[in-house]
C-alpha cells in the first residue's frame, strides 16, 4: 500500500490509489471518511462535459458535472484534460476553487496533454454525489461551439471502518490512504 | 532561436478563409487573431504553419504578411488562377504577438492561415 499514492505518475497513464481491502480515508471538507475498499473497477477515458458554446472573449457559466457523480459509500479518481481550446476551471464543491494559489485559481488548457501527459496533477477525488463544477475561459477572439473534458479513471465501492480499525489507524498501527475530495480555504493565520 | 521556439508545442488553431477584395498596402486584412484575453493566464504568441489560399484576382498578385504596414515576413508571389500553398519549413520561423494582417497587390486573394499558437 506504501506504493500508492495520490497524484502518482508510474509507467502507464494513471494507478489506483487503493486496492480491495485497503483502508482510505476520504477528506470532504472538515469530515473525515474511513472506508475499505470493497470493489474496484477502472473508468476508460469518456466525454465527462460539455459547457457548450462560449462567445469569444467569454467565461461560461459555473457548469455541474454530473456524470462525474458517484453512488453512495463510493469514491471516484478521476484525471481529466480538454479537449477544446479554452481554460478551464474548477470547483469542488460548488464553492471550492480547486488548484488555487494566493491570487490564482489555476485552470488546465490543451497544453496539459503534452506537458503532464500522465495528467496526474489533475488528479481529484469525488465523494459519493458531490459533483464537481468547471467553467471554461474562451480567451479566442473567435466563438467557440463547444467547450469539452474528457475524463479517466477508477470507481471504488466501500464499507465503513470499524472503530477499532480507524483508532490503530490514527495510532499509525495501520495503513491508510488519504485522499481529499473537497477544497480548503487554508488556514492563514 | 529556431530550436527553442520548436522546442514549445503549442495548439493549432487557424484563422478564417478571407478573401481580399481590396487591393494596397492601406487595406490590410486581419487573417489571425491573437488571443489576448484580460481573463486569460498568461500571454499568448504563435508562430504560422500554413498558408492556403486562391489568387482570382486576373493578375499574378504579391500578398505581404505583415502588421499594419509593416512586413513580418518576406511578400509571397501567387500566380494568377492559382491556388497557393506554403508549409512551415518554407517560411520563416517568425514568433507573433499582435494580430497577423495580409494585404494583396492585386484584388480578389482568399487566403487562410493555420498557426501554432503557445502560451
Amino acid at each position: 500500500m506504501a506504493d500508492l499514492y495520490p497524484h502518482k505518475s508510474g509507467i502507464g497513464l494513471m494507478e489506483p490509489v487503493a486496492l480491495i481491502g485497503q483502508n482510505v480515508c476520504i477528506f470532504y471538507g472538515s469530515v473525515k471518511n474511513w472506508r475499505r475498499v470493497t470493489y474496484l473497477e477502472a473508468i476508460p477515458p469518456f466525454q465527462a462535459l460539455d459547457i457548450g458554446a462560449v462567445a469569444a472573449q467569454t467565461v461560461s457559466t459555473k457548469t455541474q458535472c454530473t456524470r462525474l457523480e458517484m453512488q453512495k459509500n463510493e469514491f471516484g479518481q478521476f484525471r481529466w484534460f480538454p479537449m477544446d481550446n479554452a481554460e478551464f476551471k474548477f470547483w469542488l464543491p460548488h464553492v471550492d476553487g480547486r488548484f488555487t494559489l494566493k491570487n490564482l485559481q489555476v485552470p488546465v488548457d490543451m497544453n496539459i496533454t503534452d506537458i503532464d501527459p500522465c495528467l496526474h496533477l489533475t488528479e481529484f477525488f469525488v465523494w459519493e454525489d458531490h459533483s464537481p463544477w468547471f467553467d471554461a475561459t474562451n480567451f479566442m477572439d473567435y466563438p467557440m461551439t463547444q467547450t469539452r473534458i474528457k475524463a479517466m479513471g477508477f470507481r471504488y465501492v466501500t464499507s465503513a471502518l470499524e472503530k477499532e480499525t480507524v483508532i490503530k489507524i490514527e495510532a499509525g498501527a495501520e495503513p491508510c490512504t488519504y485522499v481529499v475530495a473537497s477544497g480548503n480555504a487554508g488556514n492563514p493565520k | 532561436m529556431i530550436g527553442v521556439l520548436q522546442a514549445r508545442k503549442g495548439v493549432r488553431l487557424q484563422g478564417t478563409p478571407i478573401n481580399m477584395v481590396l487591393a494596397g498596402i492601406g487595406n490590410p486584412y486581419i487573417i489571425f487573431q491573437l488571443s489576448n484575453y484580460a481573463a486569460q493566464v498568461g500571454t499568448k504568441t504563435f508562430r504560422i504553419k500554413r498558408i492556403q489560399g486562391l489568387n482570382e484576382a486576373g493578375a499574378d498578385s504579391i500578398i505581404h504578411i505583415c502588421a499594419g504596414v509593416v512586413d513580418w515576413l518576406p511578400p509571397l508571389l501567387t500566380l494568377n488562377g492559382m491556388p497557393f500553398d506554403f508549409v512551415e519549413d518554407e517560411l520563416p520561423e517568425v514568433e507573433w504577438a499582435v494580430d497577423m494582417q495580409c494585404w494583396t497587390a492585386v484584388a480578389n486573394v482568399t487566403i487562410q492561415v493555420e498557426v501554432e499558437e503557445i502560451g
